[in-house]
């Protein structure tokens, strides 16, 4: 059953790549694939399972499906529906809607695999879409950030590789379930390999460019789900014994990844460019704290940094210039309130989802990393004052409706998810943070320039990360 | 033991190819270095399968004689890893197509500096 999540939307996506000089067919086919895959959730909600397709016992491949995944699966849903209705009317082409149904069936296979080599299949593809999907609008910019991104990318699949080889050869299967036992080396390759797609700060320096210069319709999903993989992985590998030394690791380098991408964001001053940096900080908190709340944080960002990507996209579309300078007094009080809803979200403002996520990762966090996380929380409100105080002007301005939808989907979502989980134990420490946060900005707006960008060239990314990855190294062969 | 033996040659190989990619400018020559790295742990994957054994995973005749055969589930596995290395290595040289066509050079220093004086 759940296995048709992942097979229902290959399957029609294979059909719309087949028709895609009929556009309207392979909308059509999206959304029944989307449609699908919420009954098929809906079915699967509260169980907890884990089974072996075929019988050939250890040697096939093992799914599963338990409340780790819910939070990642939702996010694949609410953000693929808003940004497909966000795409219509654009003049995309067939193939484009085939993509993202194809993106869907890869994404849904990654969160309910339980084996190692079939999490490298699903996610491949799913990087090979994105590959395609950033360089779509064949601006140079892009297609550069492509090139940079799979080349790192590609290299750190192959210590993956290497990684489940080494599993392989230690216990003779590919299932998670052999991780329990494992030496440190296969995990250290696993995790830096796959963290090359993480968005940590060093680990993966491609991302700025990728996510601010791809169209509109793509940043929301490279924010918002494909970073969101190596996520669900870090949080699904630590239940297994060989990943637990990996944990206070994984702390410092989150708290690091908060403050570093915060610092980036406060100086930039290109919307798209603010808004990816902050993936840096927000991966950071996840990476740090993951755990159950980790994971609904890593939903609730998909949300609300898809709904401001999603947005800011709309309005450099509509201005032609994604310096927030230039928006100044030309934004549309239509475009502002969903910008104002993510803004106030990420920052952590009561009743929005991302106040209910955040206090969760700041309880399981304990000890100094704390205030560092307190200090990227300010840092956060500084960066985002800008946006807020764009300044609106009092044109009119029609909006179709499936703008409409696609805004209202994820704002709907920013809000339910906040008033349910709204608690009031924690208010009055968000009130000072955006209190605090708000003058510090006007105080230090005008020592605000962008930093070099120099970490984010080819060559010295490739070297940061593979940095790192000599770090990590030396962690074993203590 | 040859598969050992093989093992370690395949790691070093992919440590040449990572060297290889940090070494030259060239945006060509760092996809091949990238392909030899794909190259070197498809090979780590054929010394897997061999540690039991050499021969062919196939049974000749039954009762099944108990021979070395070579372990077909990393053999099976990796020509997947093939087929992705493949689209990403074919993809990279389009890509690479397209931004010799716009700044007519591979070298990557000379793109990246002409992208940031490029503005959008």
């Amino acid at each position: 059953m759940i296995l048709y999540l992942s097979i229902i939307p290959l399957l029609l996506g294979g059909v719309s790549l087949i028709l895609n000089q009929r556009t309207k067919i392979t909308i059509v086919l999206t959304f029944t694939s989307l449609l699908t895959s919420i009954v098929i959730l809906l079915f699967n909600i509260g169980k907890n399972f884990e089974m072996v397709i075929g019988n050939w016992g250890t040697l096939g491949i093992s799914i599963g499906y338990d409340e780790f995944a819910l939070p990642f699966l939702l996010a694949v849903i609410v953000v693929l529906s808003a940004i497909t209705l966000n795409s219509l009317q654009k003049s995309y082409d067939g193939f484009f809607y085939a993509l993202i149904t194809l993106l869907l069936g890869s994404l849904n296979a990654v969160f309910i695999t339980r084996d190692l080599f079939n999490v490298y299949v699903s996610f491949e593809l799913a990087s090979i879409i994105g590959f395609i999907l950033i360089a779509y609008g064949r601006k140079g910019k892009q297609i550069w950030a492509t090139v940079k991104y799979m080349l790192i990318s590609a290299l750190g699949f192959n210590f993956y590789l290497i990684g489940i080889g080494l599993v392989y050869m230690k216990s003779g299967t590919f299932s998670f379930s052999a991780l329990d036992y494992m030496d440190k080396l296969p995990a250290v390759l696993i995790f830096t390999g796959l963290s090359v797609k993480s968005g940590l700060f060093l680990l993966s320096m491609w991302l700025p460019d990728a996510h601010a210069n791809a169209i509109t319709e793509v940043s929301p999903i490279l924010s918002g789900l494909m970073v969101k993989i190596e996520d669900y992985l870090v949080i699904r590998f630590l239940q297994y014994g060989s990943f637990q030394w990996l944990r206070n690791f994984y702390l410092v380098i989150g708290t690091f990844s908060a403050v570093a991408g915060v610092l980036f964001a406060m100086n930039a001053k290109k919307a798209k460019d603010v808004l990816a940096y902050h993936t840096f900080s927000q991966i950071g908190f996840i990476i740090a704290a993951s755990n159950m709340a980790a994971a609904w944080h890593a939903f609730s960002h998909a949300v609300f940094k898809g709904l401001l990507f999603m947005t800011a996209g709309n309005i450099k579309e509509r201005l032609g210039t994604q310096k927030i300078q230039e928006w100044k007094g030309k934004i549309n009080i239509k475009e502002y309130i969903p910008l104002l809803v993510g803004s106030a979200a990420i920052m952590g403002t009561p009743l929005t989802s991302g106040f209910v996520t955040k206090n969760g990762i700041m309880d399981s966090i304990s000890g100094p990393a704390k205030y560092f996380l307190v200090v990227a929380s300010i840092g956060t409100v500084i960066s985002f004052s800008k946006l807020i105080f764009v300044g609106v002007s009092k044109e009119k301005m029609k909006l179709r409706w499936n703008m409409w939808l696609a805004y209202g989907i994820m704002v709907a979502a920013v809000f339910i998810h906040g008033i349910i989980g709204f608690d009031t134990h924690h208010t009055l420490d968000a009130l000072i943070m955006i209190a605090t946060g708000i003058p510090l900005f006007f105080m230090l707006k005008k020592f605000l320039n962008p930093l070099p960008r120099i970490f984010e060239r080819l060559d010295n990314a490739l070297i940061l990360y593979l940095l790192l990855f000599g770090i990590m190294l030396t962690f074993v062969l203590e | 033991m040859i598969s050992d033996m093989v093992i370690y040659t395949s790691l070093i190989g992919a440590f040449l190819g990572t060297l290889g990619m940090l070494l030259t400018s060239n945006l060509i020559k760092k996809i091949l270095a990238l392909g030899i790295v794909e190259t070197s742990v498809t090979l780590f994957f054929t010394a897997i399968s061999s540690k039991g054994g050499t021969r062919a995973p196939i049974i000749p005749s039954l009762p099944i004689e108990n021979v070395h055969f070579a372990d077909p589930i990393p053999q099976a596995v990796i020509i997947t890893s093939i087929v992705i290395g493949f689209a990403i290595l074919s993809l990279l040289l389009t890509f690479t197509i397209m931004l010799h066509n716009r700044y007519h050079t591979v070298d990557i220093d000379l793109i990246e500096g002409m992208l940031e004086g490029e503005e959008e």
